[in-house]
């Protein structure tokens, strides 16, 4: 039996929402921005895109293309308001939902069929549903696979519906160009032109052997991409793996080698990596620092003890012991903490009275926290930075460990 | 958002099926009946979970929000676009 996978993309996700919550921008072209004023475009909408303004561009990049374009700050409490709203709409219609990212998933839909149609009605009810309960639109790819309604949803964009029927995926993949389908990235693109490959079409027919020999354990892999095959499952995110790290990252607002400033910017890390942890029940045993350099060169350092943590002052004193010897080579842009080697929080009473009290304390402080907002109780030197505003992470996830209150 | 703001405000609401949704607001002295929810959000505050409204009254766009524990309503912003 063939299977039916939707693959949803909600379109310019961030910048759509804003339209929504804004009929002032409505129409026109506008960018979502970070608050930081050297921020980069984080979605441009569509109007926007109409002038060549595209993600990942500084703001001065974007109104020289665009000299009329509107810049609005970023609300990440919008954006996750709405992409659970939307994943709980996908709930109603099958319990098989991977959530791609904050605004992508991928669907199993094949015993849905019974009770609510071809892939392709429930596609169509799942837009409808989207657009009645949150006002926006999205593209749906509906295929015997993964990959195949990846592809699928990215052919017609704003407000798409492709399907591929299996009877049609030989036709469809003859002629696409190699580098359409995920995972086949410029790099790769370039490698398989090398071999004369250009299309799906050529790379499903090319010899395995000599795939293998070229891109070893993945040769395999490509070919069956070049013929639209893909066994991967739809993993819902209640099942996927357990958290192998729980980790905060910073662009800092301008750059800086002040290493007492930098200092202050890794405690106000740890401490929200240990909330996040000791609200998930987890304990972890290594440290990483990361650090990138005001020209993105970026490098990590971890330090394993042993003794696992998840105090957020356990944690600060660990990534200091990481940090204070380094010798910065140039200014710092962007600062890290994580913790990995997780194990569950056995809840374990300390035999030693110092281990006992700052357990207390930590426990005190979090129930304060928990009622009255995050960083209600802290430490003095982190009072000033309480209003940072966050990045949405692409690990963000509706449920969970990767579930983080913005 | 053009005017940033952060003011306590009355606010009239129709509570229905666990829902609530503001119908108008005073502000200033002013009475703006509310038009339009063209969007609503959450976010967490300690065990509060606010509730946030995108409204249009009079052509113009005004942020609203609600915290059910002390049972209060705040504009928080007036008019959210510019010009960069």
């Amino acid at each position: 039996m063939s299977r039916v996978i939707l693959h949803i993309d909600m379109n310019a996700f961030f910048a759509s929402v804003e339209q929504v919550a804004n009929p002032k921008l409505r129409g026109k072209p506008i960018v979502v921005v970070g608050a930081s004023h050297r921020t980069v475009i984080t979605t441009a909408s569509y109007e926007a895109r109409a002038f060549g303004v595209k993600t990942g561009m500084t703001v001065p990049e974007a109104k020289k293309a665009c000299p009329h374009v509107i810049l609005v700050i970023g609300d990440n409490r919008k954006y996750t308001t709405a992409s659970t709203r939307i994943m709980g709409i996908f709930g109603r219609y099958t319990p098989l939902v991977e959530v791609f990212s904050i605004d992508e998933a991928f669907l199993d839909v094949t015993h849905s069929c019974l009770l609510f149609g071809t892939g392709e009605e429930i596609a169509r009810r799942i837009k409808a549903d989207i657009k009645r309960e949150v006002g926006l639109t999205c593209s749906v790819g509906v295929a015997p696979n993964k990959l195949l309604a990846k592809l699928a949803s990215d052919m017609q964009k704003p407000d798409g519906l492709t399907v591929i029927p299996p009877e049609r995926v030989s036709e469809v993949m003859e002629t696409l160009p190699a580098s359409e389908l995920c995972g086949i990235g410029p790099g790769l693109t370039a490698s398989l032109a090398a071999l004369g490959i250009k299309t799906c079409g050529q790379l499903g027919r090319f010899s395995a052997s000599a795939l293998r020999t070229r891109f070893g354990i993945i040769g395999e892999r490509l070919r069956l991409m070049g013929m639209g095959v893909d066994d991967s499952l739809v993993s819902p995110s209640d099942e996927e793996d357990e958290a192998k790290s729980v980790g905060h990252s910073m662009t800092l607002t301008r750059d800086t080698g002040d290493k007492d400033e930098l200092s202050a910017h890794l405690l106000h890390l740890s401490e929200k990596v240990g909330r996040r942890m000791r609200r998930n029940n987890y304990l972890g045993d290594t440290v990483t620092l990361t650090i990138r350099y005001a020209d993105f060169r970026t490098f990590s350092q971890s330090m394993r003890f042993k003794k696992p943590i998840n105090d957020g002052m356990a944690i600060f004193l660990s990534a200091m012991k990481l940090f204070t010897p380094l010798r910065l080579a140039m200014k710092v842009r962007l600062v890290g903490v994580s913790v990995s080697g997780l194990v569950c929080d056995p809840m374990q009473v300390s035999l030693f009275a110092e281990d006992r009290k700052r357990a207390a304390v930590t426990e005190a402080m979090d129930m304060v926290n928990d009622r009255y907002g995050e960083f209600t109780v802290t430490w003095g030197t982190l009072l000033s930075r309480y209003n940072h505003k966050d990045v949405i992470a692409p690990a963000w996830r509706p449920t969970g460990v990767k579930r983080v209150e913005y | 958002m053009a005017l940033e703001t952060n003011e306590r405000v009355t606010v009239g609401a129709v509570f229905s099926g666990g829902k609530v949704r503001p119908a108008w607001f005073l502000w200033r002295g002013r009475k703006y009946a509310v038009g339009e929810v063209t969007f609503a959000w959450e976010s967490k505050e300690g065990v509060a979970r606010l509730q946030h409204f995108s409204v249009v009254s009079g052509g113009n766009v005004y942020a609203l929000s609600y915290n059910p524990v002390e049972c209060v309503w705040d504009l928080k912003g007036v008019e959210q676009d510019w010009r960069g």
